[in-house]
């Protein structure tokens, strides 16, 4: 590779780590559902599939708990078919729980819910780090993905659970939210995927590998952190 | 996954602490003051990062007699949400017994005086109200402290052409505080005082 191609890819490098460095350092919001949208589900009665689905997408597109996730999903799956494989288990894990969770009344505690959330991130790192590989243990990722899953539609559904949706409607709705999530996972994952394909290219991704996931699973303990102090005290 | 060797363990050990080193950091310094106020270090305070989620505050002034003095004192309290206990004796006193009423009527002769005092206890509070049946009378509202010898007084209110005064008084000293009135009409002034408060009894002077 050219002197200034190498150049760029290790700045690519260097901003991506730098950005998520500073995304740690950002006061972390609580990513419930923004005010407006909370007002609109309190606000309606009936069927309302297109915005339904269009607040599922936005969910997720911006739930950056469940896209760090899913970043550590795909960090190391080359083939599309791989991929493809690993966000469905992830995609029916998460409906599973959320359709449970909303229309089955299955409640769960949010911050512990989160908490898990942001073990889940800890985890996928840590295993791409070549954590477990090097302790020994072995562990079924495919398993661990979809059971993970679980756990993130149970974040997505306690966000709506403190709503109170109308009953009217509530079935359609929440599919059509469901549907809205997979649609902004996509999108999301169509984003990282380019952005994979573009830094694998480059030797300094093999090499900034290791710091990368580092960087994630930090992101997982202050995710962690974050939401069982939340826990304790509220 | 790839098909390299992973790290050893020591430098996964390393790793994961200096990640949870650095989450905790991040956490304690930046997170917590944000999201709830948590503030170990006061990092978060200096930065103004605990106003993100700060609960928000009414400052009031308070005044508290000292001594026959008001002094003012700022008193932050909560702006909404939980009532939050403001026991400042300046403002709330607590008390055993039952205020006591007692209504006073004075009958002055033209050109005399009279004084009728209230023995209060210091901070010990008094609700008044007087008025005259015709025309007005010089009053003097004052208060003795004796242990400072007889002709020391404070003055509250004095006036020259007085048909009436309302008002309230917390004794900033234990002693009588009441009111000098003189009839300089050359009729008879019929005053009526009616005082509810926390007095221990009620002087009445007499015609002088």
């Amino acid at each position: 590779m050219k002197k200034r191609g190498r150049l760029i890819n290790t700045r690519i490098l260097k901003f991506t780590q730098t950005s998520l460095l500073l995304l740690l350092a950002l006061p972390v919001f609580a990513h419930g559902v923004a005010a407006g949208d909370a007002d609109f589900i309190q606000r309606i009665s009936g069927v309302a599939f297109m915005p339904y689905v269009y607040l599922g997408a936005k969910h997720m597109f911006t739930g950056y708990d469940h896209l760090l996730f899913l970043a550590g999903v795909i960090f190391f799956l080359y083939k599309m078919k791989d991929v493809a494989l690993y966000v469905s288990l992830f995609a029916v894990g998460h409906s599973i729980t959320l359709l449970l969770g909303v229309l089955g009344g299955i409640r769960a505690d949010a911050y512990i819910v989160d908490a898990i959330i942001g073990l889940s991130v800890v985890y996928k790192a840590f295993e791409n780090m070549g954590g477990f590989e090097r302790l020994g243990v072995y562990i079924n990722t495919r398993h661990a993905v979809f059971l993970f899953g679980l756990a993130h539609g149970f974040g997505l559904s306690t966000k709506l659970q403190d709503l109170s949706i109308a009953s009217e409607g509530l079935v359609p709705n929440m599919l059509a939210f469901n549907v809205g999530v997979e649609l902004g996972q996509l999108a999301a994952l169509t984003i990282m995927l380019l952005a994979f394909q573009f830094w694998r290219q480059s030797p300094s991704f093999l090499k900034g590998a290791f710091t990368t996931n580092l960087i994630i699973m930090c992101a997982g303990f202050i995710l962690f952190g974050y939401q069982m102090t939340g826990y304790f005290i509220a | 996954m790839n098909n390299i060797e992973p790290p050893s363990k020591n430098t996964l050990i390393k790793a994961t602490v200096a990640s949870v080193l650095a989450a905790a950091i991040i956490l304690i310094l930046v997170v917590l003051p944000a999201e709830y106020g948590i503030d170990p270090t006061g990092f978060g305070g200096a930065t103004g990062l605990t106003q993100l989620n700060a609960e928000p505050t009414v400052t009031i002034e308070i005044s508290d007699i000292i001594g026959g003095n008001e002094v003012l004192r700022e008193v932050e309290i909560p702006g909404f949400g939980e009532p939050t206990p403001l026991p400042n004796p300046a403002v709330f006193q607590d008390q055993e017994e039952v205020p006591r009423t007692d209504v006073v009527t004075i009958v002055i002769p033209p050109e005399s005086e009279t004084e009728v005092k209230l023995y209060l206890r210091e901070g010990k509070m008094a609700v008044y109200s007087w008025a005259v049946d015709q025309g007005d009378v010089y009053v003097d509202f004052h208060g003795h402290d004796a242990s400072f010898g007889p002709d020391f007084f404070v003055r509250y209110k004095e006036q020259q052409e007085g048909a009436g005064g309302n008002g309230s008084l917390i004794a900033p000293f234990r002693g009588e505080h009441g009111w000098y009135w003189l009839n300089y009409n050359e009729y008879e002034v019929t005053i009526t005082l009616t005082v509810t408060g926390y007095h221990d009894r009620v002087i009445d002077y007499g015609i002088f």
